[in-house]
C-alpha cells in the first residue's frame, strides 16, 4: 500500500474511532472530585513563581504526576466508553473499561431524552438518555454524554419513521406556562402558613436563641422602619423560602418555555426549555398511562395539567411528566384527541355521590379536632403560653379543615370506569384530584379491599396497578362493593 | 382451577415462637422485678391480651380465610387480616417467578413464591413445598407459551 493511502486509512479510522466516543469534557467528569484540590494550588503556585516552569516543576514534581496520573487514567475510561449505531439498535459499552455492554433494539425503546444544559450548550454537547420498560441497573439503559452532532444522528435514527408521516402538534401557551410554572413551582399557597408558623415557633422556643447571629441583622433591618416591627427569623425565612420559590419558578418557567408536543407515526415529540433545551422522543404503545391533575384551587378555575407515565420521561431531577402543562377543562379533551386519538372520552360506570359524603369526611373531619385537643392538653401544661398556643392551634387546623374540603369535593368527582380497552379512574389522592386513563394491557394487578367499616357498608377501595418501573397504583375509594365486583368480572378481572 | 391454601404448620411454629418470646420476655421481666416499684403484671398482662389475641383470632383467621388460585391464564389472591383484599393478576403481565424454598420448607411449610410484574408484585406465602413448585411451575410455563407466541407472531 502506498503511504498516503495508508495515511488516508489511519485518519479515517481514527476519525470513527473519536466518532464514536463520548464528548471530551465527560474526561473531566472521570477525573475524581480531589484533583481540583491539587489542581487549584498548583496554578496558584504557578502564578505566584511567574509562569517559571522549571521551578515550578522542580518543586511540585509529585503533584504534577499525581494530576497526570489522575487525567490518564480518566482519559483511559473516556476511550473504553463508547457506542454502536446499527440499523434497528444502538449499542452503548459502558462501565469501567467498557465491560458493561448495553444493546437497546428502537422497537423497545420507551423514552429517548435529549438534554442541553447551559453549558453543554456552549461546547456543543449533550446527553443522551435511553430507557426502555425494564429496571436498569443504571439510572437509565443507556446514558451518554456525546457531541451535538453525533446525539442528533442517534436521534434522526430513531425518529425515521415519522418522515413524511402527518404531524400534529400541540403547542402550550405563554400564559398558561407562566400559570404551571406558579402552581408547580415548591408550594405557593402553603409558603404563607409556613411563615406564620414559623413565627409561632420562634415566639415559643426561639427566644434566647436570636440575640448573637441576629444583632448584626437587627441593625441593618431597622434601617426600615416598615420591617423592624416584623421578627427577624419570619424576615429570614420569608426571604429564604421566597428566593427558593422564585429559583424554583423562574427555573421551571424556563425549562418549559416554548413546550410543544407533536404526535407523529407512533411517537410523541416533545420538545421545552429557553436556557436548557430538552426533546424526548416517548414511544406512544409504551405510555403506561395519562393522568389529568387538578388541586382544589385548580378545580374552582377549571384548568388541568395533564401528565403522561412513560418509563424514562420526567424521572430525571427536576424534571415533570407533561403532556400538556396546563390547559383549561375544555381545551383537554380537545387536545387528549389530537395528541391520543385511541383514548375514549372518560366514562365512569360506578360512582361516588351524595350518600357518601359522610365516607369521605368524617376522617379528616376527626382528625381537624386533633390540634384542638392537643392545645388543649399543651394549655394546661403550659398556661403562660395561651397565645402562642392558640395560633399554632388555629393554623394547623385550617390544612386539615381544608383536607376535609377537598374530600367532600372528592365524594362527587371518584368514579371508575371501562371503555374500548381502556380504564379509567377519578380519585384523591391528599389534596389532588386525578384523573388517570390506562390501557388494560398496561395494568398489571387489580385489588380491591374492605376494612371493617366497609364491611359493614358495603362498600370498598379499588386499587389498580399500572406498569412502572416502581410500584405504581391508583386506588379509587368509598365505591360500591357488589357494583365494584360486577364491573371487574365483566372485564374480566375475576377478584 | 386449582385453589392453593396456607399450610397449617407454619402457624403452629408461630404459635410455639411467640410463647417462647413471651416466656423469655417474661423471665427477664422477672430479673428486673426488684428494681420496678410496681407489678410487672401490669406491663406484661397487655403483651399476654395482644399475643392472646393475635394467636387465637387474627393468625387462625388469615390461615383459614387465605388462598390463592392459579391457571396459565391468571393468578387470584384472597388474603388479609382486618382489611381483607382480592387480587387479580393476569399472567400476561408476569415478567418472572421468584420461589423460596427455605431449608427444611417440606415440613415447615415457610415457602414463598413471588409473581413480579411491572408495578406490581403478588406475594403467595406458607405454600407447601410441593404447591410452591407446582404454582411457580404453572407460571412459569404461562410466561413461556407467551413468550414463544411473542416470538413467532414477531417472526
Amino acid at each position: 500500500m502506498r503511504e498516503p493511502e495508508k495515511l488516508k486509512e489511519k485518519r479515517s479510522w481514527l476519525k470513527s474511532f473519536f466518532a464514536h466516543r463520548q464528548h471530551p469534557i465527560r474526561i473531566l467528569s472521570y477525573t475524581t472530585k480531589y484533583m481540583w484540590l491539587l489542581a487549584i494550588p498548583l496554578a496558584k503556585y504557578l502564578i505566584a513563581a511567574r509562569f517559571n516552569f522549571q521551578s515550578w516543576f522542580q518543586a511540585h514534581w509529585i503533584d504534577i504526576l499525581t494530576i497526570c496520573v489522575i487525567f490518564g487514567y480518566a482519559f483511559i475510561r473516556w476511550v473504553f466508553v463508547y457506542y454502536e449505531l446499527e440499523d434497528d439498535c444502538i449499542v452503548a459499552h459502558t462501565g469501567f473499561f467498557g465491560i458493561t455492554r448495553t444493546k437497546v433494539y428502537f422497537s423497545e425503546i420507551s423514552t429517548m431524552s435529549l438534554c442541553q444544559g447551559y453549558f453543554f450548550r456552549l461546547i456543543h454537547a449533550c446527553s443522551i438518555y435511553i430507557d426502555t420498560d425494564a429496571k436498569s441497573l443504571q439510572r437509565a439503559d443507556i446514558a451518554l454524554d456525546l457531541t451535538k452532532k453525533r446525539a442528533f444522528e442517534i436521534y434522526h435514527t430513531a425518529t425515521e419513521k415519522c418522515k413524511n408521516k402527518p404531524k400534529y402538534v400541540y403547542h402550550s401557551r405563554k400564559s398558561y406556562l407562566m400559570i404551571f410554572s406558579l402552581l408547580f413551582s415548591s408550594t405557593l399557597s402553603g409558603m404563607i402558613l409556613v411563615l406564620s408558623v414559623i413565627y409561632e415557633a420562634y415566639r415559643i422556643v426561639g427566644r434566647e436563641l436570636e440575640e448573637q447571629f441576629f444583632r448584626r441583622v437587627n441593625s441593618e433591618i431597622e434601617k426600615f422602619p416598615i420591617l423592624s416591627s416584623v421578627p427577624k427569623y419570619i424576615l429570614i425565612a420569608g426571604g429564604a423560602l421566597a428566593g427558593g420559590w422564585l429559583i424554583s419558578f423562574l427555573a421551571n418557567l424556563m425549562r418549559h418555555w416554548n413546550f410543544s408536543c407533536t404526535r407523529c407515526a407512533d411517537l410523541f415529540i416533545i420538545r421545552s426549555g429557553i436556557g436548557s433545551r430538552r426533546r424526548h422522543v416517548l414511544y406512544r404503545d409504551r405510555v403506561n398511562y395519562i393522568d389529568c391533575q387538578q388541586s382544589l384551587l385548580m378545580k374552582l378555575c377549571r384548568i388541568t395539567s395533564v401528565s403522561v407515565y412513560c418509563t424514562g420521561y420526567g424521572k430525571r431531577r427536576l424534571e415533570i411528566s407533561a403532556l400538556i402543562p396546563i390547559t383549561t377543562n375544555n381545551q383537554v379533551d380537545k387536545s387528549l384527541k389530537t395528541l391520543m386519538p385511541k383514548v375514549p372520552p372518560m366514562k365512569s360506570d360506578i360512582s361516588t355521590g351524595m350518600s357518601d359524603l359522610m365516607r369521605f369526611v368524617t376522617l379528616p373531619l376527626l382528625s381537624s379536632t386533633l390540634p384542638f385537643i392537643l392545645g388543649r392538653i399543651a394549655l394546661y401544661i403550659f398556661p403562660n403560653w395561651q397565645r402562642e398556643i392558640t395560633m399554632l392551634v388555629v393554623l394547623t387546623t385550617i390544612p386539615l379543615l381544608w383536607l376535609a374540603a377537598v374530600k367532600a369535593a372528592a365524594a362527587f368527582t371518584t368514579s371508575i370506569g371501562f371503555e374500548n380497552g381502556y380504564c379509567t379512574m377519578s380519585y384523591c389522592k391528599w389534596y389532588g384530584f386525578h384523573k388517570s386513563i390506562a390501557a388494560l394491557d398496561r395494568v398489571s394487578m387489580v385489588s380491591v379491599m374492605q376494612n371493617p367499616l366497609q364491611k359493614i357498608s358495603r362498600t370498598c377501595n379499588v386499587r389498580i396497578y399500572t406498569n412502572s418501573e416502581k410500584t405504581d397504583y391508583h386506588t379509587v375509594k368509598g365505591l360500591n362493593y357488589d357494583k365494584v365486583i360486577k364491573l371487574m368480572n365483566s372485564n374480566g378481572y375475576m377478584v | 382451577m386449582r385453589k392453593y391454601r396456607p399450610s397449617k404448620v407454619p402457624l403452629v411454629i408461630i404459635w410455639i415462637v411467640l410463647v417462647a418470646l413471651l416466656l423469655v420476655i417474661r423471665y427477664a421481666v422477672n430479673l428486673i422485678d426488684a428494681f420496678i416499684p410496681f407489678s410487672v403484671n401490669y406491663i406484661l398482662m397487655p403483651l399476654w391480651i395482644i399475643a392472646a389475641l393475635f394467636c387465637l383470632l387474627v393468625l387462625p383467621f388469615y390461615f383459614r380465610k387465605a388462598y390463592f388460585t392459579v391457571s396459565s391464564k391468571e393468578v387470584t389472591a384472597c388474603t388479609g387480616l382486618i382489611i381483607t383484599a382480592r387480587h387479580f393478576m393476569p399472567t400476561t403481565s408476569i415478567k418472572s417467578v421468584t420461589t423460596i424454598i427455605t431449608p427444611l420448607g417440606s415440613i415447615t411449610g415457610f415457602n414463598f413464591v413471588v409473581l413480579n410484574s411491572l408495578g406490581a408484585n403478588l406475594l403467595i406465602p406458607f405454600m407447601s413445598r410441593k404447591d410452591a413448585m407446582e404454582i411457580s411451575a404453572i407460571v412459569n410455563s404461562a410466561v413461556r407459551t407467551r413468550e414463544r407466541n411473542e416470538k413467532s407472531i414477531n417472526a
